[in-house]
């Protein structure tokens, strides 16, 4: 009995370190600073030392990057819903793949009955560990393109382009930074200070982790479109609440719009997502005698909820929504060969009682034999044969 | 005051549309939607929406 | 104070007229170079670090060659 009870763990006797036995407060002298304005200084070893502190509290806090503002409700509006990848008519996707590391890849796009899809696009896509390039140009020579580089993983430049003929074009500059626990984006659209001062938009963004799940944040808006236009200002508020397999959010737009979501991942493959958008805005009264000039305005509260389901089989993505105002939507995504998936999106207004529909075929082909070998899955990355594969 | 637009002015709105023109309606309706909505994700109903593969 | 800052102003954003428009020539060629010289660029870089260099018919032809 002169054992301890068992669930003391038990400690071998050399390692009297971990021992509980009370001992004098540490007598080692605190390491001296080095000696330097930065640290020497009593001003400055005060802020130091309430830097270090507060930062060892930011730690402690085990807080988790947030995200970025603008994917602040990204799985319910872009991976649940289908908005993103509806089409009406008929389209082709024929896609190249020429290596993997670093990925490059063309594909041509060809577009029947489209309002929105150009006759014909080409792009191209490159993107090694730093850098992401990819140009687009339609057969209007409409151009767009883009290139990403990331300095570090915390910190990735973009440029944005848009160029068509006889349109104004747009180019964006933007910086993203992601810190431990917060992300800021730095957005600038058509910067110029040609004419005297900036013109242009500016846009700022922070979203900062309170707790491991819980995050706040606010955009920033400037614009001024000419020199003598006077410039505008806008202010949103965000909140997100990501509790691992549901999360919700929260947005207060300046223009008077609240825009509140909330997903949840079901099963690993199953996913559903609502969205509701509260917006007032002022509209113009027109006067039903004479439809002129409006007579007055009025302010007008509309609203919009849609929910909508993402459901994962093993060669099909099935994702489905329906919205208050009378629209029920599906897009199925069906590979039918390791290399060739079928698209559908379709679309019923019964408010309206119109309806659209698209269908769409999407081709993988290969730029050489290894592709080509990988995209069957013969073979891995590296070239080994993959097991279980018929032998070539 | 023309007496020549009366017969065209419109009639005033029944009590129903009166309520479902108003501002806090619209509010509240997609407010009821959007706890609906969730209560349904969040509900064992989700659940046996999910394919048994 | 003002006069100070209005010929701090002068400094940083007054452009003579003739070099505001050797900017927007500048700015406009290099748009043109933009439009149709990027994705060449995106080619001949993926071209480049491709293992196989491809022909130019493979590049822009939607079809497998292998």
């Amino acid at each position: 009995m002169s054992q301890s009870s068992p669930s003391q763990t038990p400690v071998a006797l050399g390692d009297l370190s971990k021992l509980n036995i009370p001992s004098l407060p540490p007598v080692t002298p605190q390491p001296p600073k080095p000696h330097g304005l930065w640290s020497s200084n009593p001003v400055f070893s005060y802020l130091n030392d309430a830097y270090t502190t507060i930062s060892e509290h930011r730690k402690s806090l085990g807080l988790v990057n947030p995200g970025t503002v603008e994917n602040l409700n990204k799985e319910v509006t872009r991976d649940v819903f289908l908005n993103q990848y509806f089409f009406t008519g008929l389209r082709a996707d024929l896609n190249k793949v020429f290596s993997f590391a670093p990925v490059f890849q063309t594909s041509h796009t060809l577009s029947v009955g489209s309002q929105v899809l150009p006759a014909y696009a080409f792009s191209a896509v490159y993107a090694s560990d730093d850098y992401m390039l990819q140009a687009n140009m339609d057969n209007d020579y409409s151009f767009s393109g883009r290139v990403n580089y990331g300095w570090d993983k915390h910190n990735i430049s973009k440029l944005t382009l848009q160029l068509a003929n006889a349109q104004p074009s747009m180019v964006q500059l933007e910086q993203d930074y992601q810190g431990s626990d917060f992300s800021i984006n730095l957005k600038a659209l058509n910067p110029s200070f040609i004419s005297g001062g900036f013109t242009g938009v500016a846009v700022g963004s922070l979203l900062q982790s309170l707790t491991p799940a819980f995050s706040i944040g606010l955009e920033t808006m400037y614009s001024r479109q000419a020199m003598v236009a006077p410039p505008d200002a806008a202010v949103n508020y965000f909140a997100r609440y990501n509790a691992g397999n549901w999360i919700a959010s929260a947005q207060l737009q300046a223009q008077g719009a609240l825009v509140a979501s909330f997903w949840r991942k079901v099963t690993d493959k199953v996913e559903a997502g609502i969205e509701t958008q509260i917006a007032a805005s002022v509209k113009p009264l027109a006067d039903p005698m004479m439809s002129a000039a409006p007579i007055g305005y009025e302010s007008v509260v509309e609203g919009l909820t849609t929910i909508g389901a993402k459901y994962e089989y093993r060669s099909a993505v099935f994702r489905g929504q329906v919205d208050s105002a009378g629209k029920v939507s599906a897009f199925i995504e069906k590979r039918v060969l390791p290399t060739i998936s079928l698209l559908f999106s379709g679309e019923i207004d019964h408010l309206k009682n119109s309806s659209r529909l698209g269908l769409g075929l999407q081709v993988e082909s290969a730029g050489n034999e290894q592709v080509m070998l990988m995209q069957q899955g013969l073979v891995d990355q590296n070239g080994n044969p993959v097991p279980g594969a018929p032998q070539l | 005051m023309s007496g020549r637009f009366q017969a065209a002015a419109p009639k005033a709105p029944s009590t129903l549309e009166k309520i479902t023109k108003s501002p806090l309606f619209t509010v509240g309706l997609n407010t009821a939607y959007f706890v609906a909505g969730i209560a349904f994700i969040q509900s064992p109903l989700m659940e046996m929406l999910v394919p048994q593969l | 104070m003002p006069a100070s800052n209005t010929s701090s102003n002068n400094i940083q954003f007054t452009l003579s007229d003739e070099s505001k428009e050797r900017i927007i020539k500048v700015l406009d060629y290099s748009k043109t170079v933009a439009h149709y010289g990027f994705i060449p660029f995106v080619l001949y870089l993926g071209w480049s670090t491709s293992p196989t260099k491809p022909s130019l018919f493979g590049l822009l032809s939607p079809f497998p060659t292998a």
